[in-house]
């Protein structure tokens, strides 16, 4: 049974030999506890892991406590390891290299198996509990170890620490969830070794072409990196104007400054915090080549209206969905909103992957060829450079990783959702102003922002209690030093404003009624 | 005679074979000083178990993890006598002699 979330998630149990031979095999006077335990983990509870090392160990005793009342060998030995697969449905494998065995310090303990699953509890869990019926483990590590029945009887919350800080993004629960697929998604890279351009490569771009619905998707070496190929894609150049958003993160001007171009701002909406489609077409003339609304907080802007612009002067729109891979539009997923749509895998991002990566989609098989070629120095084959490009592609290792992601991102889309509505709910009830979402469309939360006065004594009271806030974004692009030739700052007053009182709250598929209770008791 | 004995997880070999009279005694008494034992390491010794609780199908809810383990296992479900860490460990010592000395 796949388990996405954990009721308890400041404590992770840790399964000993014993307790494992004694439920599965009905061993004992305490068995039913040893199940009892793992019944726990089975109902979402509370996370459930193994030692690797231990598993011949729990196949052998099981298959020997199996064999007294088999008929033969056969049934045993078959028994048994249909009841190691339910294991390992129920349970993780901790991480483990191979040759812990061989550093750990002899003078500790001389049960080595004892010792091993102790120091692996220790390197990879924060809070990990040893359930054993072996008191002796109590001597092997300095992890807390309990008995099945003491843990039933004094229940999970006596042994759920409050974490000394709450995270702003929680990718560690995350990353324990999906931790196996990640390690095989990464074993199969670190096998094949076509680190550049892998399989894994070709195989997230299909997916993520299916996800949102885009005939083609090239994956890129970041979202940055997506918005600079697909400008180039256009053929966007010096003296070219693409009118965007000065609300939102620098990589979307500066990619526009970087070619040549120059980046002309619209003001936003006061509520969304998207860019007004309404302000645009006054701001298009004859040098103006693209129209780039951002999806800010993980919500699309008027796509409609915008296309609508787009579609009466000619021009092609970039959707910047590097906050709202997931979000949808009147049924349509962002990416898949406009002629080209590109995010981004940023760690933080809601589809994240541990190093940068990015994508681009569209339906324009021109555009799409431009991309792939771009991508890759403008190469159309070895060595021919049809184009000028860069080296921007997204490593195979990454991709693997974004793949292990998407296994369970329907799920932690529907969190978000979720946690997002909860969050509105708890501001609302208390009077805080909030950034708003449309009816017609989702937001995937990648921040969940509220509008605050005195924000700098808000924060000050937030990092007093350990609760983590950030400011997305404190200054609009046309205040910055690097930009703010281009643009009068009191052009868009709108933007000018929203920057001194949004702050953003932590946020995330993991993230706790409880924590959002806390949050929104702070504030 | 005295004979020489090795106490290995819990069991007594002796250091050299002996071989015995069909009709000497099957039981002999060995003294072990107090001060060389330590406690078990079981966390609560099992009593031990009614024998009309063994060999039992364990009782499940529906749904529970347990109704699972009892379909998994068929008719081997049923419950068994307790086994100590010791006897665990003597049963996993036998296994290894068995697999890497030939016993």
């Amino acid at each position: 049974m796949a388990v996405n979330s954990y009721k308890h998630t400041q404590v992770q149990l840790v399964f000993d030999t014993n307790v494992l031979v004694d439920a599965l095999a009905a061993r004992g006077a305490y068995y039913a506890d040893a199940v009892g335990v793992l019944e726990l983990v089975r109902n979402g509870e509370v996370e459930g892991w193994y030692a690797p090392h231990t598993l011949s160990t729990v196949y052998y005793l099981l298959e020997r406590a199996l064999a007294k009342d088999a008929q033969n060998r056969r049934e045993s030995v078959q028994a048994a390891r249909v009841l190691l697969q339910e294991l390992s449905s129920l349970l993780k494998p901790l991480p483990q290299v191979g040759d812990e065995l061989a550093t750990l310090d002899a003078e500790v303990s001389d049960d080595l198996e004892d010792q091993l699953i102790g120091f692996l509890a220790g390197q990879y869990l924060p809070n990990p509990i040893i359930i054993t019926r072996d008191k002796w483990f109590l001597k092997s590590s300095d992890i807390p170890a309990l008995h099945p029945k003491e843990l039933l009887e004094q229940g999970l919350a006596a042994w759920s620490k409050k974490p000394e800080k709450m995270p702003f993004i929680d990718l560690a629960v995350q990353q324990r969830a999906i931790r196996p697929q990640l390690q095989r998604n990464i074993h199969a890279v670190l096998q094949h070794g076509t680190y550049i351009m892998g399989p894994e490569v070709e195989l997230l771009e299909k997916k993520l072409a299916a996800y949102t619905g885009a005939k083609h998707c090239i994956t890129v070496a970041s979202g940055t990196e997506a918005l600079l190929v697909s400008l180039m894609a256009l053929g966007i150049g010096a003296g070219d104007e693409v009118i965007t958003t000065p609300f939102t993160f620098v990589a979307t001007a500066e990619v526009i400054v970087l070619l040549g171009a120059k980046p002309v701002f619209v003001d936003i909406e006061p509520d969304t915090c998207n860019i007004d489609a309404r302000l645009i077409e006054a701001k298009i003339t004859e040098r103006t080549k693209a129209i780039m609304p951002v999806s800010l907080y993980g919500q699309p802007a008027d796509m409609d209206e915008i296309n609508a612009i787009a579609a009466k002067y000619n021009l092609p729109v970039i959707e910047d969905a590097a906050q709202s891979f997931g979000a949808t539009y009147k049924g349509k997923k962002s990416c898949h909103l406009s002629t080209i749509g590109c995010t981004s895998f940023f760690p933080s991002k809601p589809l994240g992957c541990y190093g940068d990566g990015g994508a681009i989609f569209t339906d324009d098989d021109d555009i799409y060829q431009a991309c792939r070629e771009i991508r890759v120095h403008g190469q159309s084959r070895r060595y021919y450079h049809t184009r000028v490009g860069v080296g921007g592609r997204m490593d195979t290792l990454q991709c693997a990783i974004v793949l292990a992601k998407l296994e369970r991102f329907d799920w932690e889309v529907e969190q978000r959702i979720a946690l997002g509505q909860r969050y509105n709910q708890l501001m609302d009830e208390a009077g805080i102003q909030r950034v708003q979402q449309r009816d017609d469309r989702t937001s995937v939360f990648a921040q969940y922002t509220v509008l605050v006065e005195k924000r700098s004594e808000v924060e000050a009271r937030f990092k007093e209690v350990g609760i983590p806030t950030s400011v997305h974004y404190p200054v609009p692009l046309n205040e910055q030093p690097a930009y703010q030739h281009l643009c009068c700052a009191d052009c868009t007053p709108i933007a000018k404003d929203r920057a001194q009182r949004v702050m953003s709250l932590p946020m995330g598929a993991n993230l706790t009624n409880q924590q959002q209770t806390q949050i929104a008791q702070t504030l | 005679m005295q004979a020489e004995i090795i106490i290995q997880h819990g069991q007594i070999k002796f250091a050299r074979p002996l071989y015995l009279k069909p009709d000497a005694p099957m039981r002999y008494r060995v003294e072990i000083p107090d001060e060389a034992l330590i406690e078990t390491r079981d966390w609560f010794v099992d009593a031990p178990p009614a024998p009309e609780t063994l060999h039992k199908v364990p009782p499940a809810k529906p749904g529970s993890l347990q109704e699972r383990l009892n379909q998994l296992l068929g008719r081997l479900a049923l419950t068994r006598p307790g086994s100590s860490i010791g006897d665990d460990e003597q049963m996993l010592q036998d296994a290894l002699e068995e697999r890497y000395f030939g016993r």
